[in-house]
């Protein structure tokens, strides 16, 4: 048997050798059956049966979402169950089945096609993704018809790597996370339930995998290579012994960071790093607690809006959540970053209507500023948080600032709000530190400008990479044009680091850069000192900074930046690094 | 039986959570209700049905109720598409 590689897109790093255990979506359609007319009752006596232990296992479900990540996910199946006994649906099936003498599969495959091409036809795209729902349900209807489950996660004793086309909630709030060595989607993205409860576990996970189900299949054995973004269905003995070894080296490794956890970031030349965590999901503050980060350098608040979606969270939600975080790692800081919708992320409720060019469009600020009560809202409960703790440890940074109106605009809109709250009896703090995201190419260009006004500055490598190179990078036709060592790039983010040391502020990345070994020494060389990560990134970077040394770096910085090209940068950056990472088993 | 007009008010339509509730709402009562926008009645026990109906803010609907509760069931209906299914926007 020769072995098969497919290449995929990293969302979690690590390595992964294990039996494949696949879950395709699509399913095989049933035959038609014609019945006798005798045996109608009992076809509907079967389906029925069918509905009833889809009910069942929704129910458990549910309850299992609740105790495992929370209320708020146990919704989803709220909705899966009232499927399950919807009266109209139910009564399709059974009339199919009477009326043209067929088996309750065949039936009730027709009725779910009829749903799903009625939703799809939706323009509303929040309920023309309800399609999904009736899919799920109808798919665990199916199963029970046919006798056999979908994917029965618990009788699995050895440890399984998930090969999936894509991974809905149903089964991923299943999965006994112990077991589960990776994660191989045909579909997904980063931002995914599934691929974020996957990462803060820390387990590697590959998405945008195409044929993995179809190899998954004929392979009794996969490997996961989330670290060059690869993997290997059926590998070779040679290979096996490869991974085998890397994997052992991996586990050493990270048994090593786990006894350092607890010391400082600090270089060889006695200059300290700072070493925070992004957080989506309060889930994911026990992690960055763990790593021991000094704080969070990025709070996405807009899974907060996701969990709650489609009703907007309340000022009370807002502030629990918040109030929590910040309760967890104070006196350290909490960055908290105010919603950041709209272009390709989740705004179906809030937007209304389709953009030509969304990433261009009505996003982050932007979109902020369009719906006022939504940001007065969010913004209220955060100055309420920070007027629970000394000052400092709540910090609001506002998305996508693209000139410094936009900036100057927010800062006037939390003044008036926190007098507007004083005003109902709350002491407010006399001001709460304010940053704006440097993100857009404008904002890096001006960063002077608005390092006089802003009391921090955060560079979010994704989108000013994307927007500097006009690379769209999950478009596999420009994806390779999406270099990060990009000359212009790093010009821009060296001018926004100079332009805050300038104006003595304190300045600091949050995007995927600030978490890669390869680009970390050369950042610290321009003087950066605030670096914000996933959690899971920070003990391999905090044990590279304590074997670096910053005046080496700032020579190799100069020279970087008088390169033209990323070819050039790249080769330059793996000359000076890669033999240093290697020796200390960090893998690029 | 009786026939009524109800109007959405809520910002976001009958969407989900207000469709639930509206499931919720009507199965507690005996009598047959139907829901109904451009000739096109959907069960309101129905959760499917209600969504396919994508009836956003500001459209109008006809009720109709028909059964023994027909009375107590089309006031709950009614009060809450008043309540604005408890969104309170």
């Amino acid at each position: 048997m020769s072995s098969l590689r497919l290449k995929g897109l990293i969302v979690s790093p690590g390595i992964a050798i294990a039996e494949p255990v696949v879950h395709e979506t699509k399913h095989v359609s049933s035959p038609r059956l014609t019945l006798e007319v005798d045996a109608i009752d009992d076809e509907i006596v079967r389906f029925d049966s069918a509905v009833a232990q889809t009910r069942e296992r929704i129910q458990d479900n549910a309850q299992r979402a609740a105790t495992q990540l929370g209320e708020e996910y146990a919704a989803i199946f709220d909705a899966h169950d009232l499927i399950a006994q919807d009266p109209t649906f139910l009564d399709n099936v059974r009339s199919k089945i009477r009326d043209d003498q067929v088996n309750a599969e065949w039936a009730l495959e027709r009725v779910i096609e009829k749903y799903a091409a009625q939703f799809q036809s939706i323009e509303d795209d929040y309920l023309s993704g309800r399609r999904l729902d009736i899919l799920d349900v109808g798919g665990q209807i199916l199963h029970f018809l046919f006798g056999h489950e979908q994917l029965d996660v618990k009788s699995l004793e050895r440890p399984f790597i998930i090969v999936a086309d894509e991974l809905p909630p149903s089964i991923a709030v299943k999965l006994p996370l112990d077991k589960v060595r990776g994660f191989i989607l045909e579909s997904g993205g980063p931002t995914s339930h599934t691929t974020i409860i996957a990462r803060s576990f820390g387990i590697p996970v590959l998405v945008g995998v195409r044929g993995a189900c179809a190899a998954g299949f004929k392979a009794t054995r996969v490997i996961v290579d989330a670290f060059e973004g690869k993997t290997v269905f059926d590998p070779d003995a040679a290979e096996v012994a490869e991974y085998e070894n890397r994997h052992r080296e991996h586990e050493k490794h990270r048994a090593l960071l786990e006894a350092h956890r607890n010391l400082s970031s600090e270089t060889q030349d006695g200059v300290p790093i700072t070493l925070m965590a992004n957080v989506d999901l309060p889930l994911e503050v026990d992690a960055a607690l763990h790593w021991n980060a000094e704080g969070i350098g990025l709070y996405r608040s807009e899974f907060l809006y996701m969990e709650r979606s489609p009703s907007l969270p309340s000022e009370d939600d807002h502030f629990e959540v918040y109030r929590d975080i910040v309760r967890a790692f104070s006196p350290k800081p909490v960055i908290i970053r105010t919603f950041d919708l709209g272009g390709k992320k989740l705004a179906r409720e809030v937007m209304g209507g389709e953009e030509g060019n969304p990433v261009l469009g009505l996003r982050g600020i932007r979109l902020c500023f369009s719906k006022p009560g939504f940001f007065r809202t969010q913004l209220r409960a955060l100055i309420r948080t920070a007027a629970e703790f000394p000052p400092g440890c709540v910090k609001i940074m506002f998305p996508l600032i693209s000139c410094l109106e936009e900036f100057l605009r927010a800062r006037l809109l939390v003044e008036q709000l926190s007098e507007e709250l004083r005003g109902e009896g709350i002491s407010c703090h006399d001001s709460i530190p304010l940053g704006a995201m440097v993100e857009v190419p404008s904002s890096a260009v001006m960063a002077s400008a608005l390092a006089r006004h802003a009391d921090f500055l955060s560079i979010g490598t994704n989108d000013l990479i994307q927007y500097s190179l006009a690379v769209d990078r999950a478009n596999e036709l420009v994806a390779d044009l999406y270099r990060p060592a990009s000359p212009a790039v790093l010009k821009l983010t060296a001018g926004v680091i100079k332009a805050a040391g300038d104006a003595g502020i304190d300045v600091g990345m949050c995007g995927e850069m600030a978490s890669d070994p390869l680009m970390v020494p050369l950042l610290v060389g321009m003087g950066l000192r605030r670096f914000s990560m996933n959690p899971q990134a920070i003990p391999l970077i905090r044990s590279q900074i304590r074997r670096m040394d910053t005046t080496q770096n700032v020579e190799i910085a100069a020279r970087a930046l008088k390169m033209t090209t990323a070819r050039e940068i790249e080769e330059f950056l793996m000359e000076k690094f890669a033999l240093s990472l290697a020796r200390m088993k960090i893998q690029l | 039986m009786k026939t009524i007009e109800v109007h959405i008010s809520n910002r976001l339509g009958l969407h989900a959570r207000a469709a639930a509730k509206l499931v919720h709402t009507a199965s507690e009562y005996e009598s047959d209700i139907f829901l109904s926008l451009n000739q096109e009645e959907v069960n309101a026990k129905s959760i499917l049905g209600l969504l396919t109906l994508a009836a956003t803010k500001g459209t109008t609907l006809g009720l109709r109720v028909d059964g023994v509760d027909e009375d107590s069931a089309s006031r709950a209906i009614v009060s809450l598409f008043e309540d604005k299914f408890g969104e309170g926007e």
